[in-house]
């Protein structure tokens, strides 16, 4: 655990030294870029993922409970 | 020594060549720009989405068929709208109780087929404030012995020349716990939420998120309908599931997304940690690879490997008949793979379909260490097709 947190926060701290100026954003600003492109679809990932095994979360807040977990 | 008429065309030159390169610059400057949300995250125009999504288990457990409809739309200049109804439609058989009576471990099914429904809304508003923006939301779900209900809120800041954003949030959510047969009875659980996040660009192909969620429950967790038969020596034990009334857990996503230029192809990684006071710890790697195949046509590939320890509390013999314990398989030590193939099509100018199926499978063996004895196995297919239009 606590080496996957300084490989990322590693990974943050050097990010903080990236500056990507506004023309440089073309590739960024493709919808394939997206973590979920497709709303609905990763909710229903989640949904299943949910159902089946004991941990989640991480995606954000929202988002009902079920009966099936 | 250069003379003064060179010096004064020499001059002239750079002027020349400074105006060209400051109207080639602005040139540069306005064209990928006109592609660039105005805002991140934003939504720039309305789009609305079908989406049909079905999943079967084998060995005739549980089906379901959920067909989602959504629609996402700036309302006015700074506030945009969305919604999502989803309607579950569940059948099959599910998991009922476990038992060693022959003298080995077998998880057996209810023998009745269930049939049942789920109905889920959500609702989201969002306010932006410059290129700073908050969100309320409200999120239902309903089935015949379950009501969830869920309120959050987050706000999302800019910085560092919107290269870094930090995203706050918290939810409450309040669960309904009925009982079939039993319609007086009514359990409650309440579930708080926080969350923070930063997503940072690391390079003009990169960029980076990480989020932090830490969720507080207490109320009712166990689940009514599992139970576990224990046969020790001559005495036999009737087990109903029962589980701690509070659970509190972390959850820590990174994602990273990279653009291949060569070959036009997006590339992702998440991993997520989590632990939780049941005594699990978890790890999940996804990977994706976004590749165009034409101008219409894209695929991309999924793999996704999970990893879970057993809670502190599941035990497949219970020499009790009350006190904590499960044997539900959901808190057993195993590893899952998911394999999926997805395609995407855009249609025309307004129109992009989405079709894609993966495979879901756990095995105790597949967990690094060994999983739980006994856990059976657990196969798995979905397929999905996803339609949606932009105005």
């Amino acid at each position: 655990m606590s080496r996957h947190c300084l490989l990322i926060l590693a990974l943050l701290a050097l990010a903080g030294c990236a500056n990507v100026e506004p023309w440089q954003r073309g590739y960024l600003a493709k919808p394939e870029m997206a973590f979920d492109p497709n709303p609905a679809t990763a909710v229903q990932m989640q949904h299943m993922y949910t159902s089946k095994e004991a941990a989640s979360g991480g995606y954000g807040v929202g988002g009902g409970g079920c009966g099936c977990n | 020594m250069a003379s003064a008429g060179e010096a004064v065309a020499a001059t002239d030159k750079t002027a020349t060549l400074r105006s060209a390169l400051q109207a080639l610059a602005a040139a540069a400057a306005t064209l990928p720009l006109a592609s660039l949300p105005v805002r991140a995250g934003q939504i720039e125009e309305a789009k609305v989405g079908l989406n049909l999504f079905s999943y079967q288990e084998r060995d005739g457990r549980i089906g379901v068929l959920a067909p989602t409809a959504w629609v996402q739309a700036p309302v006015a200049r700074d506030v945009d709208f969305e919604a999502r109804m989803t309607f579950d439609s569940v059948a099959g058989a599910s998991p009922q109780y476990v038992s060693n009576e022959g003298g080995t471990i077998v998880h057996t099914l209810s023998s009745a087929s269930i049939r049942e429904w789920r109905k889920e809304g959500m609702l989201k508003a969002t306010r932006w404030f410059g290129d700073d923006s908050l969100s309320l939301g409200a999120d239902v779900s309903s089935e015949h012995d379950y009501l969830s209900q869920t309120l959050s809120a987050d706000a999302k800041f800019e910085f560092l020349n919107k290269n870094v954003t930090w995203a706050i949030g918290a939810s409450v959510t309040n669960d309904a716990i009925g009982f079939t047969g039993f319609p007086s009875i009514q359990e409650k659980r309440t579930t708080r939420a926080l969350f923070t996040g930063i997503t940072q660009l690391l390079s003009p192909t990169d960029i980076l998120q990480s989020n932090l969620a830490y969720t507080n429950g207490k109320g009712y967790f166990n689940d009514y309908y599992e139970y576990t038969v224990s046969f020790l020596g001559r005495r036999a034990f009737l087990h109903r599931d029962q589980r701690p009334d509070s659970r509190r857990s972390v959850s820590w996503l990174t994602r990273w997304k990279h653009y291949v230029t060569a070959l036009g192809a997006a590339v992702g990684v998440d991993y997520r940690y989590y632990q939780d006071s049941w005594g699990i710890r978890s790890h999940m790697a996804e990977a994706s690879w976004h590749q165009p195949l034409s101008p219409t046509w894209a695929v991309r590939p999924v793999i996704r490997y999970y990893t879970q320890n057993a809670a502190d509390f599941y035990a497949t013999t219970i020499a009790s008949s009350s006190g904590v314990g499960s044997s539900d398989t959901r808190l057993a030590a195993f590893g899952a793979v998911t394999l999926a193939l997805n395609f995407s099509a855009r249609l025309g100018d307004r129109d992009t379909l989405e079709l894609g199926a993966g495979r879901y499978v756990q095995r105790a063996s597949w967990r690094s260490g060994g999983g739980s004895p006994d856990l059976p196995r657990f196969d798995a297919g979905y397929a999905m097709l996803g339609w949606t239009r932009s105005f």
